[in-house]
């Protein structure tokens, strides 16, 4: 997992692996938390790289998503492929998270609202 | 090079001396016992084998030849002990052929006699050294041997829990052959491990109704298995008025009594219906769930059924009631998406097109052979080694109402 921390949108641009399943997502989870515990507002999940994901994989989304908005932040999706989007829509989260193209767009998103 | 003696330091070494010559045997216990060791003296082998188990010498000193057992033989046998001793070998004979039928037959050391007492003390001090390391060794063997006891153990008793609590979640599952006012439940299951994260069931409401849910807890293991538990509970017609309360009340309910106290992001999807079986009415409320299917004569597909948000993220969240009607002979199928995500190497995911198509194939006039049929290509799709839980529960109408 690589970070990349934007300070004027005080967000976190999150590149998440290939493969997210539940032997790894207590690390991730705890990791992405502690950074909100520390003040990072706004996460970016970036979804590009990510082959596949199991409801493990989504629990983290979840864990940010209830995170946030305790802090009044916000979460937001980039570019994920079919499979994980499909994943996203059949469970209905996308109502929860914006999703972007590219990085760059939702970086922009995160600094105007 | 400076040896780690502290396994020997609490007690002086045993030694059994072995010596059927009573002068040389006196002269040998002198000495050995000037250099600290607690000696026992034996006359021939038969004495020092008899003797042995009660001694537990950590080294025997035995003259080779001997009137009865000679020192060889003793040492072979005293080798085949569970704890077996350093043997230190004293022979006249100091010839290399003597050496090597000392050191095959299991003696540790040889020493030709005479011999300086210089001499005999070095090689007990080399001695010393291979039984202190032999006991630090036998330390750590005895703990790690404890240790793995341990663990087997407690793998053991952890083993006999899941089994017990797993026996206790398909306590919950519906029983085989269902029927309520002609209408008939069907059901399949299958957990990806010792407990599942899927549940469902279906239970007269009242004497004209009849409920069910089916829900999917996220991620798997013991943590999704007793929130499954607990929300099997929590929607079962003991907690839950199922002849006032709609099914998007009940999941709005159940919604705010979600608890994820490990804070691990859990989150349930479900599906909540209630069937007029006069009528065939059915109202149906949908927190993110994989839509059911309808199965008729002419036909199988998924119904459009718009879905809320899964239970556990929004405590809130409003659910909305979806109005049907059912006609005699339709089949309501009911399923997790483990029925069809299951992915193959080669083959890909199974899919619903594969779920719909089993059931078409199969044929209407046996819809329990059908199930069965679809549950059971469902596993072999995925070799038998199940990725996710599978739920089929398939709620089937009679021919008339």
């Amino acid at each position: 997992m690589k970070q990349q921390h934007i300070v004027e949108s005080n967000a976190l641009v999150v590149r998440l692996p290939s493969e997210v399943l539940m032997s790894q997502t207590p690390t991730y989870r705890a990791a992405l938390l502690r950074h909100m515990d520390d003040g990072v507002e706004n996460i970016i999940v970036d979804l590009s790289g990510v082959r596949y994901m199991d409801s493990s994989g989504l629990s983290i989304l979840v864990s940010l998503h209830k995170k946030a908005r305790e802090q009044g932040g916000r979460v937001v999706l980039v570019s994920p492929n079919d499979g994980v989007r499909a994943l996203i829509e059949l469970t209905s989260l996308n109502q929860l998270f914006d999703i972007y193209a590219d990085e760059k767009s939702a970086i922009e998103q995160c600094v105007m609202s | 090079m400076l040896i780690d003696d502290s396994a020997c330091a609490s007690e002086p070494l045993k030694l059994l001396l072995v010596e059927d010559t009573d002068s040389e045997r006196f002269y040998l216990s002198e000495l050995l016992n000037q250099q600290g060791f607690q000696v026992t003296e034996c006359r021939d082998g038969e004495q020092a084998l008899a003797w042995f188990d009660d001694c537990q010498p950590d080294i025997v000193v035995s003259d080779w030849r001997m009137p009865g057992m000679s020192g060889l033989d003793l040492c072979r046998l005293l080798k085949q002990k569970e704890r077996p001793p350093y043997v230190l070998m004293l022979t006249a004979n100091s010839d290399t052929a003597n050496l090597i039928q000392g050191i095959e037959s299991g003696a540790d050391d040889y020493l030709g006699k005479p011999f300086l007492p210089a001499v005999l003390k070095v090689r007990l001090l080399a001695a010393r050294r291979q039984v202190c390391l032999n006991r630090r060794l036998r330390t750590q063997y005895d703990a790690l041997r404890e240790s793995l006891r341990s663990e087997y153990n407690l793998r053991n008793q952890l083993l006999e829990d899941l089994q017990n609590a797993a026996s206790l979640q398909r306590a919950l599952l519906p029983a085989k052959g269902f029927r309520h006012q002609g209408w008939s439940g069907l059901h399949h299951f299958a957990s990806a491990s010792h407990l599942a994260g899927d549940l469902f069931n279906v239970f007269p409401v009242d004497e004209n109704h009849l409920g069910f849910f089916i829900a999917d807890i996220s991620g798997h293991g013991t943590a999704a298995a007793l929130q499954a538990f607990a929300l099997g509970l929590r929607l079962g017609p003991a907690h839950v008025d199922w002849r006032k309360q709609a099914p998007s009340e009940i999941l709005s309910v159940v919604n705010r009594q979600f608890t994820d106290p490990g804070q691990g992001g859990q989150f349930a999807t479900v599906q909540v219906g209630r069937i007029d079986c006069r009528s065939g009415d059915l109202v149906i409320a949908n927190a993110a769930h994989p839509r059911p299917l309808l199965w008729r004569s002419d036909g199988c597909k998924q119904l459009d059924l718009e879905g809320g948000l899964p239970l556990g993220i929004e405590p809130e969240f409003t659910y909305q009631d979806h109005h049907l009607r059912l006609e005699p002979g339709d089949r309501l199928l009911l399923v997790t998406d483990g029925t069809y995500e299951g992915n193959h190497a080669t083959r890909g995911r199974f899919g619903v097109t594969n779920i719909t198509g089993t059931l078409m194939q199969t044929g209407w006039s046996a819809p329990e052979m059908a199930l069965e049929q679809l549950f059971e290509s469902i596993l072999t799709w995925q070799d038998y080694s199940l990725q996710d839980d599978v739920s089929l529960l398939m709620l089937c109408a009679p021919e008339a109402f």
